[in-house]
């Protein structure tokens, strides 16, 4: 993609209120997107395709309400998009405090987006920006105008230039996917053509670790992005995986059963055992890192049936997490600290919660029909993807961390599952 | 999708089967009690066709009595699964009788390497049911190195909820689905 221009007039830098959206009540600001301006054929279907990503990400965003542009009076563009030539009162009875217009043009072979942002009540140019690429580009052009748009009311950008890895079955065995963070693009990464599971984003987003049971066994590998890469991390006996990065990126804990009973290791990037974490004669598996490093959440029956418990690295103490449920797995720790995501067996089908790293302050964040799973969390720890079945097969859906705005982000044919969220693939 | 066990398991059964029913024995029992194979054991649904070799000659004129009797053996090993209750890996005591068979066989044909497949059912999440597809799997080979089978002859492997056998949604599927299977791996 090309460079993009900031159209510097009409932005005045004024004092602006900031939302705090972990607070008790997330704002929704009502907000108009117009159709941008396009002449010809192939510029109108990008301009079309843009209004398309714009309004999905808007809604998946769970801090807009997205309102109808067809309810203006008239096109408030028709004189153009300074802020002198929009006719603000063809939209003021419209309700929305954030208007967004402008125009795509095919510009040598690729596309070139001008897209303003534009504030109501003050009738202002909030900011404008010009983004230039290839007409494969356009998701990404969008995305960054989205992330821009969210860090201008939240006062942190958007997850939108992220992306999320997953499991999908739609070429008839399980194989490793990616796609942005709104389910653009999505794209195979192996074609093993033998069972994939758990993929896991290290913390550089440069690699992806994954089981594959492409060789004689359940391996644990890594795939590099840039070079699609792939470097086995253990093929040990038995089992190997699921593995998390640390923090810092410079160890991976993962299950291995190489004593017969499946117990967690710390490994190096290279596979080669550092320390055994676990010894417990029953399961250990599923670990999840505090975002400083120190403490493990990882699933085991020692307890009985699953429940989730918190390992100390540096002591090797461990205490129970979780006490409510018979069934409780898939531990995903913030990466703001203050809250591990799972999920629970609630009358006979899992549910996302979440649970503060001290045990308090249980919330049941999905409910409703099917089956929800698999927590992962955005580098930001606004939103939560997960997989469910309550519309059928299993597809991705994210939310926010609290719950609300629950958003399909596949729609892929057969099973979508084990999502992992990659953390900031560019600088905030 | 079917693994490597499964087309194995349908070759020993072809070569199996035909003399069975050729020579009209509802029952037939191979010396040896605790290896007898039935057809009643034969799965509906994967009873051989192909009982035939090559130019539409039975498998069995190929076949010396003693491999006969290996193939017969090694089929009943295969086919026969152990099964667990939910969300459990401790042996059942039907599970500790069908493995003293597969030990019985083991030590009959002491070079025979096998792989131990452990499965669950698909309710549960998934990285949980590996480690306990791995537990069951593990829970079998340990019984048989109790039994007096060497270690280094038996490796496990864990699907999960990945594979089942059944694919339906109910508590028949569901105790078919949790299961270990075995799998020889070499003779």
């Amino acid at each position: 993609m090309g460079f993009i221009l900031i159209l510097s007039t009409g932005f005045v830098a004024e004092a602006q209120v900031v939302v705090d959206i972990f607070g008790p009540a997330i704002p929704r600001f009502p907000i108009c997107v117009f159709p941008f301006k396009a002449h010809g054929s192939d510029a109108t279907q990008s301009s079309q395709e843009a209004m398309r990503i714009i309004t999905q990400d808007l809604r998946i965003s769970g801090f807009f309400e997205v309102l109808d542009h067809s309810k203006a009076i008239s096109d408030p563009f028709r004189q153009g998009f300074e802020p002198k030539d929009v006719d603000f009162d063809a939209i003021k009875l419209l309700g929305a405090d954030i208007v967004v217009g402008g125009k795509m043009e095919v510009e040598g072979g690729g596309l070139r987006w001008e897209a303003r942002l534009y504030d109501l009540p003050q009738r202002r140019m909030v900011f404008g920006k010009i983004y230039r690429g290839s007409a494969s580009d356009l998701a990404l052009m969008v995305h960054k105008f989205m992330d821009e748009i969210i860090k201008y009311y939240t006062g942190e950008p958007g997850i939108f230039q992220t992306k999320i890895a997953f499991i999908s079955n739609r070429s008839g065995v399980k194989e490793l996917y990616v796609m942005d963070a709104d389910g653009e693009n999505p794209r195979q990464l192996t074609q093993d053509k033998n069972l994939v599971l758990s993929p896991k984003w290290s913390p550089d987003g440069r690699e992806i670790a994954f089981i594959s049971y492409v060789g004689a066994g359940a391996h644990l590998f890594s795939l590099e992005l840039n070079g699609m890469r792939r470097r086995v991390i253990s093929a040990r006996e038995n089992m190997n995986g699921p593995g998390a990065w640390s923090p810092d990126g410079k160890r991976i804990c993962t299950t291995l059963s190489i004593q017969g009973n499946p117990e967690l290791y710390l490994l190096d990037t290279s596979g080669n055992i550092l320390q055994r974490l676990t010894q417990y004669p029953g399961i250990d598996v599923s670990p999840s890192w505090s975002p400083d490093g120190r403490s493990v959440a990882f699933v085991s029956d020692r307890a009985g049936g699953p429940q989730i418990f918190i390992l100390d690295v540096a002591s090797g103490q461990v205490r129970r997490l979780t006490f409510e449920g018979r069934y409780n797995t898939e531990p995903a720790w913030s990466p703001r600290g203050d809250r591990i995501a799972f999920s629970a067996l609630v009358n006979g089908a899992h549910k996302i919660c979440s649970i503060r790293p001290d045990g308090r302050d249980l919330v049941q964040l999905t409910d409703g029909p099917g089956s929800d799973n698999s927590p992962s969390w955005s580098p930001d720890g606004r939103y939560l993807a997960f997989s469910s079945t309550r519309a059928g097969g299993s597809q991705i859906f994210i939310m926010l961390f609290n719950g609300q705005n629950p958003v399909q982000i596949t729609r892929m044919p057969g099973e979508q599952s084990l999502p992992s969220w990659s953390p900031w693939m560019t600088e905030k | 999708m079917m693994g490597k066990g499964g087309l194995r398991f349908i070759l020993f059964l072809g070569l199996v089967a035909l003399p069975l029913m050729g020579s009209g024995c509802a029952k037939k029992v191979v010396q040896g009690e605790e290896t007898a194979v039935s057809p009643a054991e034969v799965r509906p649904g994967e009873r051989p066709s192909a009982g035939l070799g090559p130019g539409g000659r039975p498998f069995e004129e190929t076949l010396t009595a003693e491999e006969r009797k290996r193939r017969e053996a090694e089929a009943a090993f295969t086919n026969e699964d152990i099964h667990f209750d939910f969300d459990k890996y401790d042996l059942t005591p039907t599970a500790r009788e069908i493995l003293a068979r597969k030990a019985y066989f083991l030590k009959q044909y002491p070079n025979v390497k096998i792989l131990i497949e452990g499965h669950c059912d698909e309710r549960g999440t998934a990285e949980y049911n590996l480690a306990l597809g791995e537990r069951r799997a593990n829970a079998a080979k340990q019984y048989l190195v109790q039994l007096g089978i060497s270690e280094d002859r038996i490796s496990t492997i864990s699907y999960g909820k990945e594979r089942p056998l059944d694919p339906r949604h109910n508590e028949e599927a569901w105790a078919k689905n949790r299961r270990a299977h075995f799998v020889i791996v070499s003779r």
